[in-house]
């Protein structure tokens, strides 16, 4: 007998065949329901996408304090001279405040620009202030009107006058000023280093004559209005009014929020860089009894009452001059 | 020898089988499910997005497409497998089917790629020690009714089998066992029908050489 090849069908049959017919049927069903299965492929490329803008996003962001670095640099400032002085002069103060925000001051108030990782703050001299989205962060004002605060992950900050003052605020919470004439020691733990900052910087040939202060204060408060930036034309007496005024304000501020250094210095800026105005002598006296009374420093202070006098002082301030230059004399001599 | 042997009319089919075989006659297969209905309009019905027509096409012909991807593949598990992508596949290209009365033949196709496709993993993971689990080898899908000789006769055909290409395999299984038309065959395989014809003589060769024909003798 032969089966092949008509019988074969017919002498086998698989086992069961409606029931696993039927099953199939249920899994078809049920398949055809439920939702597309995602390609491998595509999940690969999402994953991947999804690294890319975590690590994009974190080399974009801005570091709020230095790493191990310590605390934040609470102040540095500079302060540069030069024949171009008018021009950052008219600017009044540029104060970065943050590693993303930047304060421009006159005696008007206080104006200030936050830049975020994705924002750039800038001002000019026509009075407008503006924030532009960009991954950099560096700060920099100089003569000729502009104003600029960029946020970079490095947290560069720098205020670049005609004299190219610059703060520089690195990941190690480093703080430089180049090219500036004289800077204030920062109070907080010295993160501070390069010319400029906690020491008198190497004058520059392009140092200005005015004072251009970057202050460097901590962390930006969010939502911070951004008020427009007035900074007026370069050579204005009015203009070279408003930057005592405002170092004034400002060293009242720092010393009324306990910065006795800070105050110091912006008094030392002043008496520096406007001897004519009749306003120095006075700043010498308040200066040599920061420095007496608060800094400890009597020698200092004894230089600045001698500056004071040397300078005239209102006549309500002569009698108390003369009595804390004794004071001075003694506590320098007795030491 | 073997002949090439045109597709087998019922007539001719019932006066081959042997006497074992027409004793197992009256274990008539299940009626087709359900009928009076053209394949052409359920496809109509089920483009239309019908699943109702879905489901009639399916009842109809999955429970021979069944058997077919068992017997081609040797397994029960494997043969679920294949029949639940080959609908599955047929139901969401039905738009692509040019002919919607030859929907059999078509999702026949389809059934035999997948084998095909399964057969081939099926020799390289022999290649590498790793044989596939075979459930289902046709001595083993013998009916109940079946004699000895039978059963051994199958098997002897399936060692057969087992030895050919994966495509003159399914040529000659197709055509002998399923009784496919020789055009069905081709498309089935993707072949051409001379290419197709030559599959055949050289599986029925090989297959003279193991199995007694009936004929030959």
């Amino acid at each position: 007998m032969s089966l092949v090849p008509w019988p074969v069908k017919r002498l086998t049959r698989p086992g069961d065949v409606e029931a696993r017919v039927q099953r199939t049927w249920v899994r078809l069903e049920r398949t055809r329901r439920a939702p597309r299965a995602v390609r491998p492929g595509f999940l690969v490329a999402a994953a991947s996408a999804a690294c890319a803008l975590a690590v994009w996003a974190w080399a974009a962001r801005v570091p709020e304090t230095a790493p191990g670095a310590g605390p934040p640099l609470a102040a540095a400032a500079l302060t540069h001279a030069g024949k171009s002085a008018e021009a950052v002069r008219s600017g009044k103060l540029a104060s970065i405040v943050s590693s993303n925000a930047l304060a421009c001051a006159d005696g008007a108030g206080k104006l200030r620009a936050d830049a975020t990782p994705f924002a750039r703050a800038s001002a000019d001299g026509t009075g407008k202030l503006r924030a532009d989205a960009t991954p950099f962060a560096q700060a920099s004002a100089d003569g000729a009107g502009k104003l600029r605060a960029d946020a970079t992950p490095f947290a560069q900050a720098s205020a670049d006058g005609v004299g190219n003052p610059r703060a520089d605020a690195a990941p190690g919470a480093r703080a430089s000023a180049a090219h500036a004439v004289g800077a204030l020691p920062h109070t907080g733990e010295p993160h501070a280093s390069a010319p400029g900052a906690g020491g008198r910087a190497p004058p520059s040939s392009r140092a200005a004559q005015s004072p251009a202060t970057v202050v460097w204060r901590g962390r930006p408060t969010p939502g911070a209005p951004r008020p427009p930036f007035m900074l007026r034309p370069p050579s204005s007496e009015a203009a070279q009014e408003d930057v005592v005024e405002v170092l004034l304000a400002s060293a009242d501020d720092a010393w009324r929020a306990g910065d006795s250094a800070r105050a110091a210095v912006l008094l030392s800026e002043l008496a520096a860089h406007h001897p004519a105005d009749a306003r120095a002598g006075s700043a010498l006296y308040v200066l040599g009894q920061l420095q007496l009374d608060v800094l400890g420093r009597p020698a200092a202070a004894l230089d600045s009452f001698e500056r004071a006098l040397a300078l005239g002082v209102p006549e309500s301030l002569v009698g108390p001059l003369w009595e804390a230059h004794e004071r001075a004399s003694a506590e320098a001599g007795a030491r | 020898m073997v002949s090439p042997r045109p597709a087998p009319p019922e007539e001719r089919r019932d006066e081959r089988a042997p006497a074992v075989v027409v004793a197992l006659r009256r274990e008539e297969p299940p009626a087709p499910l359900p009928g009076g209905v053209e394949t052409a309009g359920l496809v109509a019905r089920a483009r239309a997005g019908d699943r109702g027509a879905e489901s009639l096409l399916y009842r109809r012909f999955a429970p021979g497409l069944f058997e077919t991807a068992t017997r081609l593949l040797r397994s029960h598990p494997a043969a679920e497998d294949v029949l639940h992508d080959a609908f599955l596949l047929a139901f969401s290209r039905l738009a692509q089917l040019k002919a919607p009365g030859q929907f059999r033949a078509w999702v026949l196709a389809i059934v035999v790629s997948l084998v095909r496709k399964r057969l081939r993993r099926q020799r390289l993971l022999h290649w590498v020690g790793l044989d596939a689990v075979a459930d289902a080898p046709l001595e083993q899908q013998a009916v109940d009714g079946a004699c000895v000789e039978a059963r051994g006769e199958l098997a002897v055909l399936d060692a057969a089998l087992q030895a050919l290409p994966v495509s003159l395999r399914l040529a000659w299984a197709l055509r002998h066992i399923e009784g496919e038309r020789l055009e069905d065959v081709a498309d089935a395989l993707g072949k051409s029908l001379a290419t197709t014809k030559r599959y055949l003589a050289r599986a029925e060769a090989h297959v003279a050489r193991h199995v007694a024909v009936e004929g030959a003798r």
